[in-house]
Parts: C-alpha cells; sequence; structure tokens
C-alpha cells in the first residue's frame, strides 16, 4: 500500500510472516477463477443460463457482430477446429459467441450473424447488465472505441474458453492458435480430462 | 424473465454480415494495393486518421470509403499505418539509445 503521511510518500508493505501458514488444499491443477452463472438469451430468444451447457464440452468466445475483421475471423476458425475435432476424435464441442455490445446485438441481429459460421453456432445477447455480469465473471474486458457519431466499435479480449462438462473453465486459447493448434490443443485437453477421471 | 427490449429491435444491421463484409475486404485491398503500386508517388489527399494517399488512388479510395463502413474504415487504414510504420522501423533499424528527461519531475 502507497499512502502520503505528513506529506511524504510512504510505502508499506505486506507483512508476508503475519500471513497464513497453513497449507491450502486445493485441486491439483490449480482451477482459474474463470468462469460463472450467467443469464443470457439466445439466438432464438430464449433465456439461458449456464447450466443450460452443461453436459457438454463449450468453446466459448465473446465477440460483437460489427465486428470489422477480428471476429468474423476468430468464428471461422472456431467453427472449424469443432468440425476438425469432430472428425479427428469425435468429440462434440458447443460452440458459443457471446456478444460484448448487447445495446446494438439484438436476438435478431445475433441470429443472421452466428448461422453464417456454423450451423451449431449458438449466440447469446441480452439485458446489458447481464452481459457485463457475464464479461466479469470469464474476466473478459471490453470498451466502447472509435465512436463515430452513433456507430462505434468495441475493444475486447480475444480468447476462446474451453469449458468442461461441468462448465468449469478449463483452458484458453488465445488468437495466436491457428485451427490445427486450436484442434489438437483441445483434443489433447479432453483426453486429459478423461484420462484424470477414469 | 422480461424480453429485453432494444431501440435497434426491427431492424438488422446487414452491412456487417458476410457479403457486405467479402466486398469491403475487396474494397480495401484493393486501395491499399494501390498504395502499394503508387508508393512513389506524393501522399496528397487524405485518407483518414492520419493516413495520405497520392491522387492517383482516389478512385479506389472513394470505393473503399463507401463499401466499407466509416469505423471500419479508420479501423483498417489504422492497421495500415501500423504495418508500414513497423516495417520502416525494421528496415532502417533506428534504436539509438534511450534518452531520459534533463529534470527529473519533484514530487508533491
Amino acid at each position: 500500500m502507497i499512502r502520503k503521511r505528513n506529506g511524504i510518500l510512504k510505502v508499506d508493505y505486506y507483512d508476508i510472516n503475519t500471513s497464513s501458514t497453513a497449507v491450502k488444499q486445493g485441486p491439483s491443477a490449480g482451477k482459474a477463477a474463470i468462469g460463472g452463472p450467467f443469464n443470457l438469451v439466445d439466438h432464438n430468444g430464449k433465456p439461458v443460463t449456464e447450466n443450460d451447457f452443461k453436459g457438454k464440452w463449450t468453446l466459448i468466445y465473446f465477440g460483437f457482430t460489427h465486428c470489422p475483421d477480428i471476429c468474423p475471423d476468430e468464428l471461422q476458425k472456431l467453427a472449424a477446429a469443432i468440425d476438425k475435432i469432430k472428425a479427428k476424435a469425435g468429440f462434440e464441442i458447443v460452440p458459443v459467441f457471446i456478444s460484448v455490445d448487447p445495446e446494438r446485438d439484438t436476438v435478431e441481429q445475433v441470429r443472421e450473424y452466428v448461422k453464417e459460421f456454423h450451423p451449431k453456432l449458438i449466440g447469446l445477447t441480452g439485458d446489458p447488465d447481464e452481459v457485463k455480469k457475464a464479461a466479469r465473471a470469464y474476466r473478459v474486458y471490453y470498451m466502447k472505441t472509435e465512436e463515430e457519431g452513433s456507430d462505434y466499435l468495441v475493444d475486447h479480449s480475444i480468447i476462446m474458453y474451453l469449458m468442461d462438462p461441468n462448465m468449469e473453465f478449463l483452458k484458453f486459447f488465445g488468437k495466436n492458435n491457428d485451427v490445427d493448434a486450436l484442434s489438437e490443443g483441445i483434443i489433447n485437453e479432453i483426453k486429459q480430462y478423461k484420462k484424470a477421471k477414469a | 424473465m422480461e424480453a429485453y427490449l432494444s431501440k435497434y429491435e426491427d431492424k438488422i444491421q446487414k452491412d456487417v454480415l458476410l457479403n457486405a463484409r467479402l466486398n469491403c475486404y475487396k474494397a480495401r485491398d484493393a486501395f491499399f494495393a494501390c498504395l502499394e503500386k503508387n508508393g512513389n508517388k506524393k501522399a496528397t489527399e487524405v485518407a483518414s486518421v492520419g493516413l495520405l494517399y497520392p491522387v492517383e488512388c482516389k478512385k479506389t479510395r472513394e470505393l473503399y470509403d463507401k463499401t466499407c463502413r466509416r469505423t471500419w474504415v479508420k479501423h483498417f487504414d489504422r492497421q495500415y499505418c501500423a504495418k508500414k510504420k513497423r516495417l520502416l522501423d525494421d528496415n532502417e533499424a533506428r534504436r539509438g539509445p534511450i534518452t531520459l528527461p534533463a529534470t527529473i519531475p519533484k514530487s508533491t
């Protein structure tokens, strides 16, 4: 902590010795606190929560339909990976797009957008507060930028989240992964997961 | 759960969907190809975000401006500038010593 005392900057350090000495028991892999409950609407107007995605593997990407290039590229990659994984390893993964621009991304807008990428791609949007909660749970940064009259872009984290059948976070994949790296990475994660559970 | 309402409810923005995107990319690429081809000409026309282009590319610029959303044009122009700047830096390897300010600002 940094404070001013008597007009002089003073730095207080945390006293390491007084912190807990107990060894914390946790899951062996050390799961990051990513993910959580959400209350959104799918591209058919149906209200959904995280529970609707349990029982299957899910790959989630946050973006917005008015995105010039990055979201279309990432979603194309996501769609291709879903098919590749099914062909190579037989794993079914549910692809999900969550909008970080709920003001413009209406249910209809999202529906028209997602259907162009993959028939199984589910698009989620909803109340801006609910989107904010979901983004916070997934540690997704997003902010309006490039405002031009009523138009704008949304600067946002470019990440795909692999969630296990309990909708718990397993791994994330950044923009630098191509379709093959993404597919291989996901196949390996799922195989390892299954092995650990067996 | 209440259906959420949006003031954009009735309109679908088609200019962000696949066909529109592809047309925009084509127009954009034509413009940047023209820039590359005419790189030696003097850049006098104003594009956006500080990008200038030679008058030889006016036609492609107009098509690009017409086909793509303005926020997208600015985004792509900025991307192009950043790419050009990176290439210039690498080619000329202008990396000198770091300079510090002459006086250290007083802390309050």
